[in-house]
């Protein structure tokens, strides 16, 4: 560990947690905030868990370990429900943790990749259609050049 | 449960460039997204994206301008045009291997032919001979008349010298016996080749819709599986379906 200075952050849920500062730092958000005095990172809790274990993960694998565990240990991590996975998403984006937000990316795009079809995609992330039945079926011709 | 109209344009933007370049998305996958909804199809068009593909499948060719998304369009249709016809031409050599080694089967054939006729014409001849040696033999010893008379004119006949023919005939057998043997092994050598030929050629022209369609019997069974299968094909119409391939 590279060093033992704690720091104390506080989320939505006036929850404190205490967190090693090498890995705090792995948030640009805390990094900008932590120069400033008296800031609070407002964040739902269950996220501020599991954001901080990753990024705990990282900091403390970061040189020794071999690429496959890395990755095992990250397909592991990234298999939680929608929900739990856009939560995931949107703290990664605010707290700004770039390591984190790749992951989840992949994850997503994984899962599209794994869609057969259009109606799949929808139905996984809760999208609506928002075309005219004439405008799908135009698009749906523009886009059907690459099948048979 | 609403992902896309919480999430933020960039972030989508992360996911479909993580997807290109980490997911193997192929313009399939990009063709899917941008059907499901305005944003998304905004999104997706995107020409950093398709640039990004381009670079992949057609490497090395010079673009013009336009969106990246068409470019990389125009140069998959042409690529699937180029594909098809060597296609044709591939099942185009395969057919005519197939009649060469047919041909050749046939020359085979009547090789072997000629040499059975060949090895058949001196079995019976050395048998002839055979009866005259034995003829020969057996003037030496008593014989009824009637035997004997039998015996003489058939050594009589007999012109060659009946020793060294038999020698000779001998040698032609065993000569013959050894072609055919080649000719055998030349035989099924070449209806191997032409066998895997055949083999190549039937899974060079397998498509999985057209060869359902076709109807060679028309009894009940064959009735019953069409129709089922001319659902599966109905099925495969919709493009979105299609996207399993």
């Amino acid at each position: 560990m590279l060093s033992s200075k704690n720091s104390a952050l506080e989320s939505k849920d006036n929850e404190i947690f205490e967190v090693e500062e090498s890995i705090a730092i792995q948030s640009e958000l805390i990094k900008t905030m932590a120069t400033m005095v008296n800031s609070k990172a407002y964040v739902n809790e269950r996220n501020q868990m599991g954001c901080w274990k990753q990024a705990n993960y990282h900091v403390e694998q970061n040189n020794k370990i071999v690429d496959e565990e890395l990755s095992d240990w990250e397909s592991k991590f990234f298999e939680v429900d929608m929900d739990d996975l856009h939560e995931l998403f949107m703290a990664a984006n605010y707290l700004e943790i770039e390591s984190l937000l790749n992951g989840v990316a992949k994850r997503v795009a994984d899962i599209i990749k794994a869609c057969m079809n259009v109606e799949v995609i929808r139905q996984t992330f809760g999208i609506n259609n928002d075309f005219a039945a004439q405008q799908e079926e135009e698009i749906r011709k523009l886009n059907s050049w690459n099948h048979i | 449960m609403s992902w896309k109209n919480e999430l933020p344009d960039e972030l989508w933007r992360k996911i479909l460039e993580i997807g290109i370049k980490a997911s193997n998305f192929t313009f399939k996958d990009l063709c899917c997204v941008s059907i499901c909804s305005r944003r998304l199809h905004r999104l997706s068009n995107e020409d950093l994206l398709w640039s990004h593909l381009i670079s992949v499948d057609f490497p090395n060719q010079t673009s013009s301008s336009s969106s990246a998304k068409s470019l990389y369009k125009i140069r998959f249709e042409r690529e699937k045009e180029r594909k098809l016809w060597a296609h044709k031409r591939a099942v185009l050599r395969k057919e005519s291997q197939v009649s060469e080694h047919l041909r050749k089967l046939r020359e085979i054939e009547v090789r072997l032919r000629e040499e059975r006729n060949k090895l058949n014409s001196s079995l019976l001849e050395l048998s002839n001979l055979h009866k005259v040696s034995q003829a020969s033999v057996a003037l030496n010893v008593w014989q009824p008349e009637v035997v004997r008379g039998r015996q003489k004119q058939m050594v009589e006949q007999c012109v060659v010298p009946v020793e060294s023919r038999v020698h000779a005939l001998d040698m032609e057998v065993k000569l013959c016996n050894q072609q055919l043997q080649v000719f055998d092994k030349a035989y099924r050598d070449e209806k191997r080749r032409l066998d895997t030929a055949k083999e190549e050629l039937k899974s060079m022209k397998y498509h999985p819709l057209r060869d359902y369609t076709l109807s060679s019997t028309e009894n009940q069974e064959n009735r019953k599986k069409r129709k089922k299968l001319k659902n599966m094909h109905q099925l495969f119409q919709k493009p979105e379906n299609f996207l399993a391939f």
